[in-house]
């Protein structure tokens, strides 16, 4: 055997036998939620950070700027709930977080979180986005539902009827996020922040939830996977078929309004997406079958692989809400091997993610005592 | 390929890595995520780059440090007696 012939075959056995025990180096160790909000904490306390964070996200992306506010607060709400010796400092937090939201979106108006696109073409129905109604809603509602601010309550019933404006003046039941584009991840996000507002005021918007999963069900399914589609129109025609980034959230929001559709959601988004390669899982941002491309939502694709940052990062999302304990694990190792984590002082943060993606994580970890509340049970927990 | 070129490769590749850390590639890696750095298109390659290498570094070396090390067993369990 030749000499070239010989090395190509040792690195080939080598290869056999590093590569399968590679995702063994990398396990989760089960305090990262903890860990990543003790740096997100210090972050928030440190006017300059937060503002440089601000600056950060928008540069890249001004919906992210909302949306890493949106779950780090549910985050911190979540470990109000869980740690009863963290709840007056996490809504010391949240506080600060929902005042300077409110003065932002004050300030700026409709267009503050939204892509330059937005000023393209004028909204088919009213100039506001159910992105930012949406999640503003849901931070009020589960804000109020942990521990009631009477000061808040009429920003929420406010943010509450322009949602139930929004959705049913619309032939799709569904408000724009942007001009004449509706998007199931934030229609579910508003029927989110419905059903928290409905646990803590005591209100109903069963029919109006009702109305818009029918037809979810009847016309914003792919059927070549039985999949909800990420964007329509105003009146209902398809423009993004499934995304990863999307359905997890998707199906994590229907929790609260029909267990059975959410569950079959996230296995069906499971099968079409997540994958796993020598012990490491990931998510793919498209079913297999589409021909879609990466954009702004996905992040960057891992050529070969095709899997998708965004789409990873929200599944971390879907597997703990549906407690799917082998994803989780096999994301995590992901994480840890591809996310280059960095552990200082008992903060964790993922320096290939930012400051969005780690407030996804860290929500992801934290996840169940808001949305138990959310189901109806938690008006007795809190009482 | 001889054992002392595999070992040249494998700590090349980790020379790489340790000198993107050293320029600051790790505060970069943030456009894995399509997040832009603040120092611009330099630190989205030297974030890349800092990527690369380190996936190199713990993927291809052991691999390559493996094949060395039983090349070089081989070469003296079949060395010449004298």
């Amino acid at each position: 055997m030749s000499a070239r012939r010989l090395s190509l075959l040792v690195m080939l056995v080598g290869a056999c036998v590093w590569l399968p025990s590679l995702h063994l180096l990398f396990s989760p160790k089960g305090d990262e939620g903890a860990a990543l909000l003790e740096r997100q904490r210090a972050r928030i306390e440190d006017r300059g950070a937060e503002t440089a964070t601000h600056d950060r996200l928008r540069r890249t992306n001004p919906e992210w700027d909302l949306m890493r506010r949106t779950f780090l607060t549910l985050a911190l709400l979540n470990e109000a709930l869980a740690e009863p010796t963290r709840r007056d400092a996490n809504l010391r937090l949240v506080d600060g977080i929902l005042d300077e939201l409110l003065a932002d979106d004050r300030a700026g108006g409709p267009y503050t979180f939204l892509l330059p696109y937005a000023h393209a073409r004028r909204f088919v129905f009213e100039d506001r986005s159910l992105f930012v109604d949406g999640e503003i809603a849901l931070l009020l509602a589960a804000r109020q539902l942990v521990a009631p601010r009477p000061d808040l309550d009429a920003e929420l019933a406010s943010r509450v009827t322009t949602i139930e404006r929004l959705m049913t003046a619309s032939p799709s039941v569904s408000g724009e996020s942007y001009p004449d584009e509706a998007w199931t991840f934030c229609n579910t996000t508003a029927l989110a922040a419905l059903r928290l507002s409905d646990a803590h005021s005591g209100t109903h918007h069963d029919a109006l939830a009702a109305t818009w999963l029918a037809y979810a069900k009847g016309h914003l399914v792919d059927p070549a996977n039985g999949l909800l589609v990420s964007s329509y129109t105003y009146d209902g025609r398809v423009l993004d078929g499934p995304e990863g980034s999307s359905i997890f959230m998707v199906a994590h929001n229907l929790l609260l309004w029909d267990e059975d559709f959410a569950k079959d959601q996230f296995v069906r988004a499971k099968r079409e997406l997540a994958f796993d390669v020598l012990g490491f899982a990931l998510a793919h941002e498209w079913p297999r079958a589409s021909s879609a491309r990466a954009d702004v939502d996905s992040g960057p694709i891992v050529p070969f692989l095709e899997a998708s940052a965004g789409a990873s990062g929200m599944a971390v999302l879907g597997a703990a809400a549906f407690h799917d304990d082998a994803l989780q694990e096999g994301l995590w190792r992901s994480l840890y091997f591809a996310g280059f984590p960095e552990r200082k002082d008992g903060a964790l943060r993922f320096r290939a993610s930012n400051e969005l993606g780690d407030a996804v994580l860290t929500y992801a970890r934290s996840f169940g005592p808001l949305w138990e509340l959310g189901k109806g049970r938690g008006r007795e927990a809190r009482r | 390929m001889s054992s002392r070129t595999l070992v040249k490769l494998a700590l090349g590749t980790i020379v790489v890595y340790a000198l993107a850390a050293w320029l600051g590639g790790g505060e970069s890696v943030a456009v894995l995520s399509g997040t832009v750095p603040a120092s611009g298109a330099v630190g989205m390659a030297l974030g890349l780059v800092y990527a690369l290498a380190y996936f190199a570094a713990v993927v291809v070396s052991p691999i390559l440090l493996f094949a060395a090390a039983a090349l070089r067993l081989r070469e003296f369990l079949l060395r010449p007696v004298r």
